[in-house]
Formats: C-alpha cells, sequence, structure tokens
C-alpha cells in the first residue's frame, strides 16, 4: 500500500471541502481581509499622535503611532471574532432549520425503498421553527436574509467606532502617561523648525538681504516662526524661559501647517516680501526686517518670543 | 460484529496445506526482494503452468480459446498473466491485481565517494519509509548494470551467507544528546543514507597491481580505487558504468518464521508479496475458468504507479487490447465492454491492529492478525480523498464468493479516521467503469525493513483469491 503523505496543507489542498484559490482557480482579490476599521482606526491613531506632538515630542509620537497601530490591530481582530461567532450561530440555526425543513417527516420517504430511521426523541420539536409550516426552506430564508443583514450591518458600525475610541483612547492614554513620566518635556525634540532656522538666519541674515529676499526656506520658516508667535503667545508667556533654553517654539500643529504652506508657496512668500506688509502677516514679517511694521499689531505681542529666538534680528 | 480467528477453524489436512503454501511464500519472498526479480520468478512459475508469451501467441498466429494461457511483460518489471475462459471476453474478466514492488533505498546514479577513508555509496529512498529504521541493519545490493555494448549484469550482494553484507551507520548513543532532541522524521535525513561499502585502502602489490604509469604508493582516495578495483574484478564494469544501473538496498538474508508457535513471517516486501504471491499462484492453479482470469504483477505502486511500468500506464489495456484481438474481438468497443463487465480485487495489504499503537486504530474496523482476508471498502486520506470506494453491490457479492468458497474474512478501514492514509490501485482500474474493491493480507510494521504476516491471513488470502478467480453468474 502507497504511503500518502498527510501533513495538514497537502490534506487541505486535497480535500474537496476546503478548496482554496488555486483549487478553485479564482485569482484572490487584491483588497482580500483589508480591514477598513483597522485602516480607519490606525490613521486616526497617527493623526492624534501627530498632534500631541508638540507635547510629547517627536520620539514619543513615532512611539505613539505604534500604539495606536498595535491597539489598532487589537481592536479590528476582536472585530473580527464578534463577526465569526455570530456567523457560527447564524449558521447553526440554519443547518438545524434546513433538516427540519428537509426531513419535517419522520417517516418520509423520498427515494424508492429509501427507509430512513425514525426521528430521535431528544430531537427539537417543530415548535422551534414557527416557519417550517407557513412554507418552503426557500422562503424562510429569504425573510430571514435581510434581517441577517441588517444585523451585520449594525454590528459592523459599533464595532468600527469602538475601535476608534479605543484606538484613539490609547493613544491619547499613552501620551498623558509619556507627558507625566517626563514632566511634560516628552521624547527627543519637539516640532519645531526654529533652532535649525536661527543659526542659519544668524549667518544668512545679510545674504538673504542682498539676494533680495530670495526664496530659501530657512527664511521661510524663519518668516512663519515669528507669524506664529503671535498665536502661541500664551504658552510663550508661561514657557518662554523653557523655549529659550531649549529654543524651540511651542507651536502647534496647525501652526506648523502654516509654516509648511509658506514655505510650499515660495514665488507667494517672495513677492509678497518685496511688497514688504502687502502680504499676509504670516508670510511676510520675519524675512524683511522692515516687513515688521507691516505685520499687524497682533504679531508684535509676540514678538518677544520670537525675537529671542530670533536673536540675530 | 466479530470475526473469529482463522487458526481455529483449521483441520490437520488445512495446516498441512497452509504450511506447504507459506513455506513457498517465504522462499519467495527471500529469493526475490524487487521487482525485476518477482518479475522472473513469476513468469518462470508460470512458463511451467503452460503459459506463453504473448507475443509469441501473436508472432504465432494463434486464436486463443478457453484454457489458452498466455502472459505479457513491460521492461521485465510488471507482467500480466490471462488464462482464457469460457464465457465470452466481452462478458467481462476476474482480475486479481497486485504490486511487486517494495520500499526501499535505490542508489544514486553517481554515487560512489569517501570520506575520511570511508568509502559509500549515496542513496535515495523508494517509497514511503521511516528513514530511521533503515540504519545499522544488515543490507543487500540487489539490481542491474546496463553497459554501453547493452549487455545487462545482474548484482545480488548480501543474500548468501557467505556474502558480505553493507550497512548504513548510526550516531552512537553517547554522543546523541543533540540528536535524540529532534523528532523522528529527522533523526536520519534522507542525505544521511549513505551505504557504507569499503574501509580499506587500495596498496599496490597487495591487493591490486600497480599500474605502469602509477605515481607514489597508493592513489589518491585509496578505499574508493579499491572498491572500483573489486567492482571491476566481480562484474567488469568501471565507475562510469554506475550512472547506467538499478540498484537497490534492501535488507539482508531470508524471511524466518517469527514466534514460538511459528504462526507468522518476518520478512522483507510482504507489501505486496503477500497480495501478489498468492495472486500468482491462485491465478496458475486455476482451472479452466468460465470467466477469463488476468493477473496483474505491477511495478511503481509505492511511488504512485506512476512511468511505463505503472498501473497508471496503458500497459494492462494494451494487452488486454491483443488479448481480444487474438481471440476474435477486433472491435474497440469489446475492449470497452470487457472492461466494464469485469471485477477486480486491489489486492494489497492491510494495516493489521497493533496493540502497541491502538490508539492508531479503530478496533471495530481494524484488520486483526490471524482472522483472515482483509476487505477494504475504501482506501485513501482526509475524507477518502483519492480512494476506490467499492459500491455495497459489489460488497454483497464478494460476502457470497467467500462465504460460498469457507474464506475467512473481515472489513478493515487504514487505522483511524484522520490518522493518515494510503492508496492501491483500485481506482486506476476503477475507471473502466469495472467493480473494484481493496482487499489484502493485515502487516504490522508496513513499509519497515522487515515486516510481521501471519501465516493464517496469507492462506486465506490465497483461497480467497482462488474462489474469486473460479467465481461466475
Amino acid at each position: 500500500m502507497s504511503y500518502k503523505h498527510f501533513d495538514a496543507d497537502k490534506t487541505r489542498l486535497a480535500s474537496p471541502a476546503q478548496p482554496t484559490d488555486e483549487a478553485t482557480n479564482e485569482k484572490p482579490s487584491l483588497l482580500k481581509d483589508v480591514s477598513i476599521t483597522q485602516i480607519l482606526a490606525t490613521s486616526l491613531a497617527a493623526v492624534t499622535a501627530f498632534v500631541l506632538s508638540n507635547q510629547i515630542g517627536i520620539a514619543g509620537s513615532i512611539i505613539g503611532v505604534a500604539v495606536g497601530a498595535a491597539a489598532s490591530a487589537l481592536a479590528s481582530q476582536i472585530y473580527q471574532n464578534v463577526i465569526r461567532r455570530s456567523t457560527h450561530k447564524f449558521r447553526a440555526g440554519d443547518n438545524d432549520e434546513y433538516n427540519q425543513q428537509a426531513y419535517p417527516n419522520s417517516s418520509q420517504t423520498t427515494l424508492e425503498g429509501t427507509q430512513y430511521m425514525p426521528r430521535a426523541q431528544y430531537a427539537p420539536s417543530r415548535d422551534y421553527y414557527p416557519n417550517a409550516d407557513s412554507g418552503t426552506g426557500q422562503s424562510s430564508q429569504v425573510n430571514r436574509t435581510p434581517t441577517l443583514s441588517r444585523k451585520r450591518v449594525r454590528a459592523l458600525t459599533i464595532v468600527t467606532i469602538i475601535s476608534i475610541i479605543f484606538t484613539i483612547s490609547a493613544v491619547i492614554l499613552y501620551a498623558m502617561f509619556l507627558s507625566y513620566i517626563t514632566d511634560g518635556s516628552g521624547l527627543g525634540p519637539k516640532v519645531s523648525t526654529t533652532p535649525v532656522v536661527t543659526e542659519k538666519t544668524t549667518n544668512t541674515s545679510n545674504s538673504t538681504d542682498k539676494k533680495d529676499d530670495s526664496s530659501s526656506s530657512s527664511e521661510k520658516t524663519d518668516e512663519s516662526s515669528k507669524s506664529t508667535d503671535s498665536k502661541d503667545s500664551s504658552s510663550e508667556s508661561t514657557d518662554s524661559k523653557k523655549s529659550e533654553t531649549t529654543s524651540s517654539d511651542s507651536s502647534s500643529s496647525s501652526e506648523k501647517t502654516s509654516d509648511s504652506s509658506s514655505s510650499s508657496s515660495s514665488s507667494e512668500s517672495n513677492s509678497s516680501s518685496n511688497n514688504s506688509g502687502t502680504g499676509s502677516s504670516s508670510s511676510n514679517s520675519g524675512s524683511n526686517q522692515n516687513s515688521g511694521s507691516g505685520n499687524s499689531s497682533d504679531s508684535g505681542s509676540s514678538g518677544s518670543g520670537s525675537n529671542s529666538s530670533n536673536g540675530g534680528n | 460484529m466479530e470475526t473469529t480467528n482463522a487458526w481455529k477453524k483449521y483441520t490437520s489436512e488445512d495446516l498441512e496445506k497452509l504450511q506447504s503454501f507459506t513455506e513457498g511464500y517465504r522462499k519467495f519472498i527471500s529469493d526475490n526482494k524487487t521487482e525485476r526479480e518477482c518479475a522472473a520468478s513469476a513468469i518462470k512459475l508460470a512458463e511451467a503452468a503452460g503459459y506463453v508469451k504473448l507475443s509469441d501467441a501473436i508472432a504465432a498466429g494463434k486464436t486463443l480459446k478457453a484454457g489458452d494461457k498466455v502472459y505479457a511483460d513491460i521492461r521485465g518489471k510488471s507482467v500480466i498473466f490471462v488464462q482464457i475462459g469460457t464465457k465470452s471476453l466481452e462478458e467481462g474478466l476476474n482480475i486479481l491485481g497486485a504490486h511487486i514492488d517494495s520500499p526501499r533505498l535505490d542508489v544514486k546514479q553517481n554515487p560512489l565517494e569517501e570520506r575520511n577513508e570511508l568509502a559509500t555509496l549515496d542513496t535515495h529512498y523508494y517509497g514511503g519509509v521511516k528513514k530511521y529504521q533503515w540504519v545499522t541493519i544488515p543490507l543487500a545490493i540487489h539490481g542491474v548494470l546496463a553497459l554501453k555494448d547493452g549487455s545487462v549484469v545482474n548484482v545480488c550482494v548480501g543474500e548468501d551467507p557467505t556474502d558480505p553484507v553493507f550497512c548504513i551507520s548510526d550516531l552512537l548513543i553517547h554522543l546523541s544528546a543533540e540528536q535524540l532532541g529532534k523528532t523522528a522524521s529527522k533523526v536520519i535525513e534522507g542525505e544521511m543514507l549513505d551505504l557504507i561499502v569499503g574501509n580499506r585502502p587500495l596498496v599496490w602489490g597487495q591487493n591490486g597491481e600497480k599500474p605502469t604509469d602509477a605515481e607514489g604508493d597508493e592513489p589518491k582516495e585509496a578505499v574508493k580505487a579499491n572498491v572500483i578495483n573489486i567492482l571491476k574484478d566481480l562484474y567488469g564494469i568501471e565507475e562510469a558504468d554506475l550512472l547506467s544501473a538499478e540498484l537497490e538496498i534492501v535488507p539482508a538474508g531470508p524471511a524466518r518464521d517469527m514466534g514460538f508457535d511459528r504462526s507468522m513471517i518476518l520478512g522483507y516486501g510482504h507489501d505486496d508479496r503477500s497480495c501478489s504471491y498468492p495472486s500468482l499462484i491462485a491465478q496458475l492453479e486455476c482451472d479452466t475458468p468460465a470467466r477469463t482470469s488476468v493477473t496483474i504483477l505491477t511495478d511503481k505502486e509505492e511511488i504512485g504507479s506512476v512511468g511505463a511500468t505503472g498501473m497508471n500506464s496503458l500497459f494492462f489495456e494494451n494487452i488486454m487490447a491483443e488479448v481480444l484481438a487474438l481471440a476474435g474481438f477486433e472491435s474497440p468497443l469489446s475492449l470497452r465492454r470487457c472492461m466494464a463487465n469485469s471485477y477486480m480485487l486491489s489486492s494489497d495489504v492491510s494495516a493489521g491492529y497493533d496493540p502497541s499503537f491502538a490508539g492508531s486504530f479503530e478496533i471495530k474496523n481494524s484488520a486483526i492478525m490471524g482472522h483472515g482476508l482483509a476487505f477494504n471498502k475504501f482506501t485513501g486520506s482526509g475524507g477518502k480523498v483519492g480512494s476506490n470506494d467499492a459500491d455495497a453491490e459489489y460488497v454483497a457479492l464478494i460476502r457470497r464468493i467467500m462465504d460460498n468458497a469457507g474464506v475467512q474474512f473481515q472489513t478493515a478501514e487504514l487505522g483511524r479516521v484522520d490518522a493518515g492514509g494510503g492508496g492501491t490501485i483500485a481506482y486506476m482500474l476503477a475507471k473502466y467503469g469495472m467493480h473494484v474493491i481493496d482487499c489484502g493480507v493485515p502487516v504490522l510494521s508496513m513499509h519497515a525493513p522487515w515486516e510481521i504476516a501471519n501465516k493464517a491471513d496469507i492462506f486465506e488470502a490465497y483461497r480467497g483469491y482462488r474462489a474469486f478467480l473460479e467465481f461466475s453468474e
């Protein structure tokens, strides 16, 4: 008798009960098993970590993203298990109901000469299946299918919301914990380009003027750092000393966003700097020393912070 | 339903027949350990019983009639024996099918090497084997060396008591701390199955004449050179001739009676010679049957019945077409009718119930040693996959045939559900539409170098096969 390998993989391949993609010649979908819930939760966790980066630092923010991803994966798996369990319950119900409908009468013979074993006493009575008498198995199946779908959609919605809340909560809790153990300083440098700009500005401030407000990114960043001062006066006033020593701004992410937007539109900032004050306060103020006057008085209030870091000016 | 032990019913006359038959079997499997040797011996026995070669019958323009006996072989590895019955061939055949290849180690094409003054032959195992079973036992080399001039040299070393034997080494227990931590499938791996064939260097003038152009006192790889020198003396071959060799490594020595009561036989190749030998003898002893009787002894079953000599080839179909043509049925339709109306016993060993491994069996549906011929309605694995599942009507017919002949039989499965699996040639014949069921002799330690079979089961197999061949409705 020839020996047959019977390791699990080969058995599965050979088993008609568990056809694989290869067996059915179907190409697996590229998006098969992609979890929308997980993608959404992970994305929001990353955003949350980024938003909190000025509290927990860049390194803390990176770890925060990892924490969020892990929490998201956990939540997603729990979600899948919940769906699987509920599906299993439904299927069990299907089988019982199908059997009852296929063989409603224990003495029934469908094939000529075939004798069925009488139904056992412990078999569930038909009272458990009120739909069985009302029609064929198909009709009851049709009736139930929308109910199943609604339940699954509701379950999907609930679990998605829970997953997102769970994930973001994990990131926030992590941020609070990190902030607590680091006494608010976070891990690594906090998000700010000011120190780099400061040195460069110091070295190149004259040349910048000579270059007629060229569109170097350092200048633009410097400009924006001034402009952000106006919005962060409160944080600077409470922690101006710290800002000086760490050479970092406590600018928020929204401010950083405006920084990057200004730097990305270099031509705009150039033209506005040439016009010294005709442009927006955020883009003109730093690069042109005269532009200070062009800025609104709001920026003046934040000037202390900006000036302290932009000592060269 | 319980079956009884076959030994209980035997009369002294039965016991005498049993002893005579099983002694013939013991000798057969001791002398024939490869498919080539089995085929050659079977042909010799058949010719003594009046069988003629089919090609000779064709060449002579002979018309086959009831009682005529022909045989055909392919490459000397598979053989088919046919005895024409009194009924029309279109009414079908009674077919016995068994295989004559057994699990073994085959020598690689470029096998010879020397490592640290040990000369070895590299091997590649054939069929399903537990590799660790093949170390530290005496082994013999059987096979052929085909030379470029067209001649073929038969090789058999290790069977005569005066012959040397060969061996594969194992690691001593003292240094086996790491090895013993491995799983059984990794303890001895395929590439470790190197047959030790020499440990003595060639020394010019001592065990070899120094060639005139040789330098120094001894050649490089002197041990290997010495082995080549001996092969040249024995068989007149060079190392390169091993490229066209079929050398099979099998356990050395004869099959032996086993047990104080001598009720069993310990031997190599019970799988499937415990079925092929009874099938052959039943075929040769069968008087002119009503339905044409056919016995197939096939090769390559252990590796999936592939190749020209395996059951998956067209050998059987082609031979039956020739037989039908010689008998006056030249229409292709006659062949189809003949096949579809046939009955077959696919004869292969069954897993004997082993109380030492009771967890791998389900006792009610296991083949019990000594309880007779075991019928397997199906084999396969993982939910009967790859199995021929005989229909109930055919099983009923088999019961009737066996009961009418007083044959002790039992029914069995191959162990517990999902414990593993195995296959036979049954489904390959079933594709013609014929009725096929698996049956065979229960065996312990199947596929081990030395397997165990009960004499009563082998004898009952012979009686059952003969009853089947002589059956006609």
